[in-house]
């Protein structure tokens, strides 16, 4: 008999969308009361006004301008369908939106020490990983590198790219996708010196770009599609989630997969890519460096002009002719011949005249001047490292919560 | 049944629009989502952002008696939805917790937005009647949080209200905090705070200019101050629940990175104000002319059902644009330009992409 009740559903509901047609000649308003009613009315809104696919409408109701196309068409193919991008990867983090993170506390207790608190009941990483249920080695490793940083007077060596890269292994393994994971991955890179290190870089940094994209990619999807909540409850039978549960979560998983890898197509617009960024002009006479982006390179032009994120690397050519690029403010920045420089070692790069200008800047910021500040939030990438020198010394100084803030939109 | 239910599962968005304009045209109204009562104007604090220009009481506040019968249950008429009660100070009014457990005796759900202060002291009654949601107002470190709302020990006791709401198992604390432009450039120092409060929530409202904030308009954020704020928001939810709330409007595409549902203005849509002296208004505006009458002259479910034509309207009128927040733009205010758009200077953020071809 179930065949019947589809038919007889969708008979009474133009029954009713007949009806409700009707009352457009009626007057005064009427209070839709009962329980029932809002849903019928939806099903009579469905029959009168569309029976298209909704979500296919959605995804393919805003094109991508030709400028976002290019860059679109223009990524590399193995980008395309990235193997992180699976029905795997789909169901865990779908399951964690219903049952919450498994790693909330870790990442709650992180930032708390970051920012110098003290997390009661943690004094060792130990305390960490037992309250954060925390068992992956790699991320271990990483992790606790870091908390040997947190308050620590002597440096703590970095931990190596290719531990990095493990640790991602590990991440894109256990189909845990979080770009606020792949940020402490990031942030690590920060430590790195040795140059035979950096050689890995490019691959850590693409995969990082990927994963941010994944995440990002799902987020939106989840949005789009807007699947029912998974309910909680039929997870604590004995016996498993039913039949039924199961087919709903199989459906729910794919069509978020589906529209994650449409969505993971388009060029993304978040932060990683467009915030704490640094323009840069090739100089007329300088050689012709490599941008690194995304695990594509191209080989960059005198008079171009770049908007380098925290995801790019530059690769200078080796040999005499010096690689140099303008910034607006700072001047000339020049890359040491033949080798890769990360958002981490532009600091370093401007003249000793750009030096003091930022140095001068950054004082009047922390005494509170608002034209510093902005001038700063504009050239992070330069002055990430010297707001924190300022900030460790004078951390109560009026500026210093706001440039507290703008680290953090560099941080994170 | 599988095509329907597929189509109503996706287009859920979708639906909801086509649905709304659907029964604008056939003057069908749903019942509302939330009904806000601001249950007295009478408040300790003097915080200068306050919308309702809390102090002394109105003269003329609905008694517990006519909250009961013209709120509660006219609630329970229109389906039930959330009892909001706000203030000034909504726990400064002693024959408030009359009120709440007529209104849990009647099981219609209840929130609270309050300052925090007497929490403490009426912790049965919210065992006893459990709300769905309280709403706690921080606005920032200690220093600055007492400073701003004029009373030493306010932060204190705003921290001690999280705690013990947490202790009795509340379902939900929001810790709310009220972005002017002195405090908007505390949030990364506020955050491990609000971290550690004990919160489930973090709430990021806007300041609006209406009641004593008209006067303060100085305290509005600026742009750049808002997409600060709402980078810092995106950025740390994958760490706690921060929501950025109505005042802010709707991010479009990005909402899903800032808040857990779409932005849709609820003004009369969906929500309404209930004012100190009955009078019903479509959000928190303390303007007269926009109420729909008094719920003592006439019911609240007939004022709703008949009021708030322009904002079902579905035309051009800025009480029709559903993606802002109409208490903004009324005010000359709208925030979701500066805050998710480009910003006051574009060129400064504006991503210029750059080609890169696979192996080039």
């Amino acid at each position: 008999m179930k065949w019947l009740l589809a038919p007889l559903v969708w008979l009474v509901a133009c029954a009713l969308a007949v009806a409700l047609l009707w009352r457009v000649w009626r007057g005064r308003p009427v209070l839709l009361r009962g329980r029932w009613s809002p849903r019928v009315l939806r099903m009579a809104a469905i029959v009168v006004v569309t029976l298209g696919t909704a979500f296919d409408r959605v995804v393919r109701a805003d094109p991508p301008d030709s400028r976002e196309q290019a860059e679109s068409d223009s990524r590399p193919t193995q980008f395309n369908a990235p193997r992180l991008l699976n029905e795997d990867t789909v169901r865990i983090w779908w399951r964690s939106r219903a049952a919450g993170d498994p790693w909330a506390n870790l990442k709650r207790a992180w930032t708390q020490l970051e920012t110098g608190m003290s997390v009661p009941g943690v004094a060792s990483f130990d305390d960490v990983k037992r309250a954060s249920n925390f068992r992956s080695p790699n991320l271990s490793s990483v992790l606790e590198r870091q908390f040997a940083r947190f308050g620590a007077q002597e440096r703590i060596p970095a931990v190596a790219s290719a531990e990095l890269n493990a640790a991602l292994d590990e991440l894109n393994n256990l189909h845990y996708v979080d770009s606020w994971m792949a940020g402490m991955l990031w942030r690590e890179t920060a430590y790195s010196t040795d140059s035979r290190d950096h050689e890995r870089l490019p691959e850590l940094f693409g995969r990082l770009d990927e994963h941010i994209r994944v995440s990002e990619a799902l987020m939106r999807a989840e949005s789009l599609v807007r699947p029912e909540p998974l309910s909680r409850r039929a997870w604590m039978s004995k016996a498993g989630p039913s039949r039924e549960m199961r087919a709903k979560e199989q459906a729910t998983v794919q069509q978020l997969l589906d529209a994650a890898k449409l969505l993971y197509m388009r060029p993304l617009s978040g932060p990683w890519h467009t915030d704490a960024t640094v323009s840069l002009t090739l100089a007329r006479d300088s050689a012709r460096p490599s941008l690194l982006r995304g695990g594509g390179r191209r080989v960059i032009q005198p008079g171009d002009l770049i908007e380098f994120n925290r995801l790019d690397l530059l690769e200078s050519p080796p040999g005499d002719s010096p690689t140099t690029f303008v910034h607006d403010w700072l001047g000339q920045v020049g890359l040491p011949p033949g080798q890769l420089v990360s958002v981490w070692d532009l600091a370093g790069l401007h003249t000793p005249a750009a030096a003091e200008k930022l140095r001068t800047v950054v004082t009047d910021a922390i005494r509170g001047d608002d034209a510093s500040a902005v001038r700063l939030e504009r050239a992070l990438p330069f002055a990430h490292s010297e707001i924190r020198r300022a900030l460790e010394a004078h951390p109560d100084a009026p500026g210093a919560p706001r440039l507290r803030l703008i680290l953090t939109l560099f941080d994170h | 049944m599988g095509i329907l239910h597929r189509l109503l599962r996706n287009g859920k968005s979708h639906m909801a629009d086509v649905e709304r304009a659907l029964l604008g045209g056939l003057r069908l109204v749903r019942p509302p989502v939330a009904v806000q009562w601001i249950s007295t104007s009478a408040c300790e604090l003097t915080c200068p952002h306050c919308y309702s220009q809390a102090g002394r009481k109105s003269r003329g506040e609905l008694t517990a008696a006519e909250a009961k019968r013209l709120i509660v249950d006219e609630l329970v008429k229109l389906g039930r939805p959330t009892l909001v009660i706000a203030g000034g100070e909504a726990l400064l009014r002693r024959d408030l917790p009359e009120v709440i457990r007529y209104a849990h005796a009647r099981r219609v759900p209840w929130a609270l937005h309050s300052h925090g202060g007497r929490v403490e002291a009426l912790i049965d009654l919210f065992e006893k009647c459990p709300p769905v949601m309280v709403a706690i107002s921080v606005d920032g470190p200690r220093d600055y949080h007492d400073r701003f709302r004029g009373r030493a020990g306010s932060f204190d006791a705003a921290l001690r209200a999280i705690r013990a709401l947490k202790r009795i198992g509340c379902r939900e604390v929001v810790a709310g905090t009220t972005v002017n432009r002195q405090n908007a450039d505390q949030l990364a120092d506020l955050f491990p705070i609000v971290l550690t409060s004990g919160a489930d929530s973090w709430g990021l409202h806007l300041v609006t200019p209406e009641g004593r904030a008209s006067e303060q308009r100085s305290l509005l954020p600026t742009a750049a101050q808002l997409r600060r704020v709402a980078a810092f928001a995106r950025r740390m939810r994958p760490v706690f629940h921060i929501e950025l709330d109505n005042e802010w409007g709707s991010a479009g595409q990005d909402d899903c990175f800032y808040r857990d549902d779409r932005f849709v203005c609820g003004a009369g849509r969906f929500s309404c104000v209930i004012s100190a002296t009955g009078e019903l208004m479509p959000c928190t505006t303390t303007d007269p002319r926009e109420s729909q009458g008094n719920v003592r002259d006439r019911p609240l479910s007939m004022l709703w059902t008949e009021g708030f034509q322009r904002f079902r309207a579905g035309d051009a009128s800025i009480e029709s644009d559903e993606d802002d927040c109409w208490l903004q733009t009324r005010n000359g205010c709208s925030c979701r330009g500066a805050a998710f758009g480009e910003g006051p200077d574009p060129a400064a953020h504006r991503f210029v992409p750059i080609t890169i071809g696979a192996g080039a």
